[in-house]
């Protein structure tokens, strides 16, 4: 059971206190990873002299936050040095090959934080005080950040939905990916089936950091790119399948790309 | 919270909600693959 939900012990304002100042902990830690701090954690020697030299900083502010950070669980202290828990070494620390700090950028970006400013005046209207439509605002910039900076935290699960879509299918097939962002979906296909080929579809400067993510994997001879807005642009295919990924959530029943975007012939629909 | 937060009328669906939104754009065969050591699902549907 929930801690506010406990009939046993006395009642304290724990949880209360602890939600109203929620804020730090979140900007406590993009701080310690807009600062490097978890780079010189790692690089050692985990002094604070040796910390805030790297990060640039003061030793206090680097002795404060990297004590709040302990009392968080991100950061062991130990003889007045400090050094990775298991969590950040593996998550935080920029030089291990499953960090996420990149996500920070987004998830940190000023556009995905505003509208928490004003948030009991959009429960009050049941709408984003974003402009125009919100996030899925033609050419909305943040998705550029999204495609470059998400990329850890979406590609553990590119190969299991690789494998899923194929179903062991090796010969000839076209891939449509759809809000493709950072393009590691269909990238991912095409890595497992060397005949397939895949178009990606997204705002122009999306489709840029999938075409750079492409290159990256080899595939870019059978990645094309299909620059524009979802809801009007020509599919083009027939394709084989289709994936639609990290993208309904963001519209409503109503408007679902679901309904708008597949009366058009479009065989074999996946994820 | 974050699709209150930054749309316009977006929401987090139940599967049930997907299988439908398939149904009525003309796919079925609806299925649910639960991606191992993450919080994401693959939701796959045929035409």
């Amino acid at each position: 059971m929930h801690p506010g939900n406990s009939a046993e012990g006395p009642l304290n304002p724990g949880l209360v206190l602890e939600m109203l100042q929620a804020h730090q902990r979140t900007a406590a830690l993009k701080a310690a990873i807009d600062l490097d701090v978890f780079r010189a954690v790692g690089e050692g020697p985990g002094d604070l002299a040796s910390i805030a030299r790297h990060c640039s900083a003061s030793e206090r502010g680097i002795r404060i936050l990297c004590d709040f950070l302990t009392i968080y669980g991100v950061l062991i202290k130990e003889d007045r040095r400090y050094r990775h828990t298991p969590t950040s070494a593996t998550f935080l620390d920029p030089c291990s090959p499953s960090s996420l700090a990149s996500i920070a950028q987004f998830i940190g970006h000023q556009a995905m934080r505003d509208p928490y400013e004003h948030l009991a005046e959009i429960v009050r209207t049941g709408r984003t005080v974003l402009p125009g439509d919100g996030s899925v605002e033609p050419e909305n910039p943040i998705w550029v950040q999204f495609a470059e900076t998400m990329a850890p935290m979406m590609a553990p699960m590119a190969a299991p939905l690789g494998a899923l879509v194929l179903e062991g299918h090796a010969g000839p097939m076209r891939v449509l990916d759809i809000a493709a962002g950072h393009g590691l979906f269909g990238i991912e296909i095409a890595k497992q089936n060397p005949h397939a080929r895949v178009t990606g579809l997204d705002w122009a400067p999306v489709l840029r950091v999938a075409l750079d993510n492409a290159r990256k994997a080899g595939v870019q001879d059978r990645y094309d790119m299909l620059p524009g807005d979802a809801f009007e642009v020509d599919f083009g295919g027939p394709y084989d399948a289709v994936l639609l990924t990290n993208f309904l959530h963001h519209f409503g029943w109503s408007s679902s790309p679901m309904k708008i975007a597949f009366p058009r012939p479009c065989p074999r629909p996946s994820a | 919270m974050t699709m209150l937060a930054i749309t316009v009328a977006g929401d987090a669906y139940t599967l049930s909600q997907l299988t439908a939104m398939y149904h009525e754009a003309g796919f079925g065969g609806v299925t649910a693959h639960p991606i191992p050591m993450s919080p994401h699902t693959v939701v796959m549907g045929r035409a």
